[in-house]
């Protein structure tokens, strides 16, 4: 049996990225200065005690952290919960020095990936292996291109996940009309009855929600990037065994 | 049908459309998270975060020295009036902080007993807010309430529910009644949890019932969407017009029910109403629909057409939404009638 060992935090080869091979679905990004002034104003209005604004902060991405966890812990749902709690918790005493140079989900990410690094270095034990024959499980659309190809299957459980998590990201309404639209397969009249608005306006909502999920799929993909070639530790590794 | 959605839905580029489509294809469902979980994580960072803004060791340095004495100036006017409105409306917990609000009473029927944290049971009337934490119990009363974020709930006589938060329900025994798509604005998933499984909306109108007799202990019933069921570590997912029975064995039921009829009636009697001033026939077919289950159809086109355009005036008092209609439709030279399921409405 072919067994894997994914160390947390997991890395993925670099090609693991979809905005690699150019794979990125709406094309290559122009080089752009990122712009992350809402999450700055965000954290601004934390900062200031605004109630709202850390309602926001937790519907906007406590589940997308957990999710980004929960994968490189082998699903193990106690740690997780232990492990997001300390590294939000630490986050937020530590928010006066976020700049906003990084989107605020890369940011939280990072913290997240320490936090996981921490825990083992702490307990002196080795991250936990995967074994990929228990733990994946077929992703639609995805079948492996066979049983000598585990880091395919991998690859594209983390293009699901990432994607998951870029849908966490989004205002409740707008996930769930882009899940009602493309996996539910609803007619947008349809939709439309269920959000409580006119075809028009749930048309519009589409147009936005997709728009959005774009922008939070392209931070999710910087998030999951980011520390895999620089915050890892030298023994975190993909490797095969027998 | 396809061409019209392909048609009212183009207002993106066909190919990011596609991508996004072939995305979420790709990855599927999202699994879901635990929502004690989340709530687990929520709560420590929320006192966390309240711990710091009390203590103020952060200062909002960025801030122009002007601005953060107008903010504070503010904040000190809003603050007396909440602290005013705290003391002497609202409980507190442990920690001198008031939970927060999760739900508010649209309607009311019989008798039913609030239970929160601090008070005595006493019993509620509409329009009264709910915090977290609190317990609803009926007797042979029954209660419509609208969560914060915008579904709303209909409970049983002989229920007990209580709200662990505004999104997560615990029904610990008789029927809840949960519309998640008829608020203002969409919401995200509502959890109820009861002793027998947890049961998880997709955007949907379903009734969840707790129940001791020998036969189900737990049903769960769906009328439009759909929803899963969690029972000893196996997932359930449960279609419109369908019912799935759970028993404490372990065993599992599904069979097929109508999405109309005898099965919902209890909840037709829990209803808050509705305004028909100022509103088109159409907006009140829509909520008739949604209340009884019925289909509508118009009789022509055209009356489909003319139905967004007629406007309503005066009340339905407590008119009941399967017989409002039929006091309806006769003042705007118009008649409907039931046929299997689907009112058909017609002119004169």
């Amino acid at each position: 049996m072919s067994t894997w060992s994914l160390s947390p935090p997991a890395r993925l080869p670099r090609r693991s990225c979809p905005r690699a091979a150019g794979s990125l679905p709406w094309g290559e990004p122009t080089v752009r200065e990122a712009d992350h002034s809402g999450d700055l104003t965000l954290v601004e209005r934390m900062l200031a005690g605004d109630e709202r604004a850390f309602e926001a902060f937790a519907e906007r991405y406590f589940k997308a952290l957990y999710r980004f966890t929960f994968a490189r812990l082998r699903g193990d749902r106690e740690l997780t919960r232990e492990i997001v709690q300390t590294a939000v918790t630490k986050a937020l005493a530590k928010l006066d020095n976020y700049r906003g140079e990084a989107a605020l989900l890369t940011w939280l990410c990072s913290c997240c990936r320490n936090e996981i690094l921490m825990h083992f270095r702490h307990r002196r034990t080795a991250p936990p292996a995967v074994e990929l024959e228990e733990e994946l499980e077929p992703v639609p659309g995805f079948a492996p291109q066979g049983p000598g190809d585990p880091e395919a299957v991998l690859l594209k459980r983390e293009s699901a996940r990432q994607v998951h998590m870029a849908l966490d990201g989004l205002p409740a309404h707008y996930a769930q009309a882009l899940e009602w639209k493309y996996l539910d397969r609803l007619p947008v009249n349809d939709i439309a009855w269920r959000l409580g608005v006119r075809p028009k306006a749930a048309e519009s909502l589409l147009t936005r929600a997709r728009q959005a999920f774009r922008t939070s799929y392209e931070a999710v993909q910087d998030a999951c990037a980011t520390g895999q070639n620089t915050e890892e530790p030298n023994d975190a590794r993909t490797r095969s065994e027998d | 049908m396809q061409e019209q959605d392909q048609k009212i839905d183009g207002n993106s580029p066909p190919e990011e459309e596609e991508s996004v489509r072939r995305l979420l294809e790709m990855a599927g469902p999202r699994p879901l998270i635990p929502q004690e979980d989340l709530d687990a994580i929520a709560e420590a960072a929320r006192s966390a975060w309240r711990e710091q803004i009390r203590s103020g060791r952060q200062a909002p340095a960025r801030r122009p020295l002007r601005t953060a004495w107008m903010a504070l100036a503010a904040a000190l006017i809003v603050a007396v009036g909440l602290v005013w409105w705290w003391v002497s409306r609202a409980p507190r917990d442990a920690a001198g902080v008031p939970p927060p609000t999760v739900a508010r009473v649209e309607a009311v029927t019989g008798p039913v007993q609030l239970k929160t944290n601090t008070d005595e049971a006493r019993t509620i009337t509409t329009g009264e807010l709910i915090l977290q934490g609190a317990a609803l119990h009926t007797d042979n009363g029954k209660a419509a309430l609208r969560l914060a974020g915008g579904a709303t709930v209909r409970l049983d006589a002989e229920s007990r529910l209580r709200f662990a938060s505004a999104t997560v329900l615990d029904l610990e025994h008789g029927a809840l009644y949960v519309d998640t798509g008829a608020g203002p604005r969409p919401r995200t998933a509502i959890e109820v949890r009861t002793p027998i499984g947890t049961v998880r909306d997709i955007g949907t109108q379903f009734a969840v019932r707790v129940a001791d007799h020998e036969k189900a202990v737990l049903s769960v019933q769906v009328r439009t969407g759909a929803v899963l069921t969690r029972h000893r570590g196996r997932t359930y997912r449960t279609q419109a017009g369908e019912e799935l029975a759970l028993r404490h064995d372990g065993t599992a039921e599904r069979r097929q029910i109508p999405t109309y009829g005898s099965d919902w009636e209890w909840i037709l009697a829990a209803s808050p109403g509705f305004d028909i001033e100022g509103r088109s026939l159409r907006e009140f077919l829509d909520w008739v629909s949604r209340e009884t289950g019925w289909r509508v159809r118009y009789a022509d086109a055209g009356l489909a057409d003319s139905a967004a355009k007629i406007v309503l005036h005066g009340s339905i008092g407590d008119l009941r939404a399967d017989r409002a209609p039929f006091a309806v439709l006769p003042g705007a030279g118009l008649e409907g009638r039931i046929e299997d399921g689907t009112l058909v409405v017609r002119r004169h």
